[in-house]
């Protein structure tokens, strides 16, 4: 499953027309969804997102890159 | 036996586990008073099931119980948002979004203690949905960060009338419209620690009294807030009222204080207040026995992390003056918090 699929199944929003760069500020994805979205990442990874990967997440690509990279390390 | 039958044993017993831990949590709750509740914002079954991060049937079960002071509503009943909250903070199911919430927002501190020294770059993304008519801007930040906007926009002390009273950046754009800024923020902690003795004690205390539960840490309300001595009284705080309380304790012991309102930098943008004080050196340390809690509700006791919260200004927990927001308006020389978004991640290690 890919960002774009993750956030239609947890948040019911359709992200696909939005270019990567997109933030999730300007998504309009607040705190408590940003919460509920990290934590079916980590349910469906197994694993924990410490501070230094949180910290540098913002746009819909940093946040696919994040996907891919648990992809290859699993 | 169908596959249907199979499986609603095991269906059953995890409603029947979280309603449990439910229950047992509602033991611990201190509830909001009921003008809070009648303020409050309230979940109905299912929205409250998704925000506990149960199935409805655990919270069926729990409204039935009666342990819980419910809210009617025309489509039945429902849970007040913040008693929901606290529900699920004193649940440990790990569900619910105020834990989530709380375990995602203290990674920052599960850090060795130069590692939130060290000077980091960062870059900011400020959103108003809607401009005010007298405009907006984002505040100067107090000690630990510099903001430097992209476009370098005028200083809103230039801006004629609109914010001639603040000194910040102003957000461009025009009234009722959204507006934005971006830039970046340098931000590096200082490693300073509380030396008075009396504000060390205090400090002792409110940690053990939020450790061992004597002190609830509960999410308060707006209107919660607005009495945040009467919620001590009640034994429930948050940050912000335990701010409050803290400061007038610290004053007490004849000490200087400030609030200052802040967030924490990264994606989740996680907002927090706290006290500084003035030491008898002569140095404005942050005094935040609640962050300490917290990394030791984490991690434990027997941990390092959290220490630091005894005086020290972090690189990833930035600060504003006063308890205002980050992005205020001034109209006929009254500020006022002005709804925004902010969004900020960190690009480098500084030079």
């Amino acid at each position: 499953m890919n960002f774009t699929e993750l956030v239609a199944a947890v948040l019911g929003r359709d992200i696909s027309p939005h270019s990567p760069q997109t933030t999730m500020t300007d998504l309009g994805i607040t705190s408590k969804e940003l919460v509920i979205l990290l934590a079916s990442m980590e349910h469906e990874q197994g694993c924990v997102i410490d501070f230094d990967v949180l910290a540098g997440l913002s746009t819909i690509e940093s946040f696919e890159r994040l996907l891919d990279s648990s992809r290859r390390g699993s | 036996m169908t596959a249907r039958d199979t499986t609603m044993p095991s269906t059953q017993a995890k409603a029947d586990a979280q309603a449990h831990a439910l229950r047992s949590a509602a033991a611990l709750v201190i509830f909001e008073t009921d003008s809070e509740r009648i303020n409050d914002e309230h979940l109905r079954v299912a929205a409250a099931a998704r925000f506990l991060g149960v199935d409805e049937a655990a919270v069926r079960m729990l409204l039935a119980s009666g342990l819980v002071p419910a809210v009617d509503t025309p489509e039945g009943p429902a849970l007040a948002y913040h008693d929901a909250a606290a529900l699920g903070l004193h649940s440990r199911l790990g569900s619910s979004v105020p834990e989530l919430g709380l375990s995602m927002m203290m990674r920052f501190a599960r850090q060795p203690e130069q590692a939130l020294l060290v000077p980091l770059r960062w870059s900011f993304s400020v959103r108003c949905p809607k401009l005010p008519g007298a405009g907006a801007e984002l505040r100067v930040p107090g000690a630990g960060a510099i903001i430097v906007p992209n476009a370098a926009p005028d200083r809103a002390s230039r801006t004629g009338s609109r914010t001639d009273s603040l000194t910040g950046w102003s957000l461009p754009g025009n009234a009722g419209e959204p507006a934005s800024l971006d830039g970046s923020i340098s931000t590096h902690g200082v490693g300073h620690r509380i030396l008075n003795t009396a504000a060390n004690a205090l400090y002792d205390q409110i940690l053990a009294d939020v450790t061992s539960q004597r002190l609830r840490f509960q999410w308060v309300s707006v209107h919660g807030r607005r009495d945040p001595l009467a919620r001590w009284h009640e034994g429930r705080v948050d940050c912000v009222c335990l701010a409050a309380v803290l400061a007038s304790e610290l004053a007490r012991l004849g000490m200087e204080t400030r609030i200052e309102s802040g967030r924490i930098l990264g994606v989740l943008d996680a907002q927090h207040t706290w006290v500084s004080v003035r030491d008898e050196d002569g140095a404005w340390k942050r005094f935040d026995p609640l962050l300490q809690a917290h990394c030791w509700r984490h991690w434990g006791s027997d941990q390092p992390y959290g220490a630091l919260f005894r005086g020290a200004i972090t690189n990833a927990l930035i600060g504003w003056p006063g308890r205002d927001a980050a992005v205020v308006t001034c109209q006929d020389g009254r500020i006022s918090d002005v709804e925004h978004q902010f969004l900020a991640w960190r690009v480098a290690k500084a030079e």
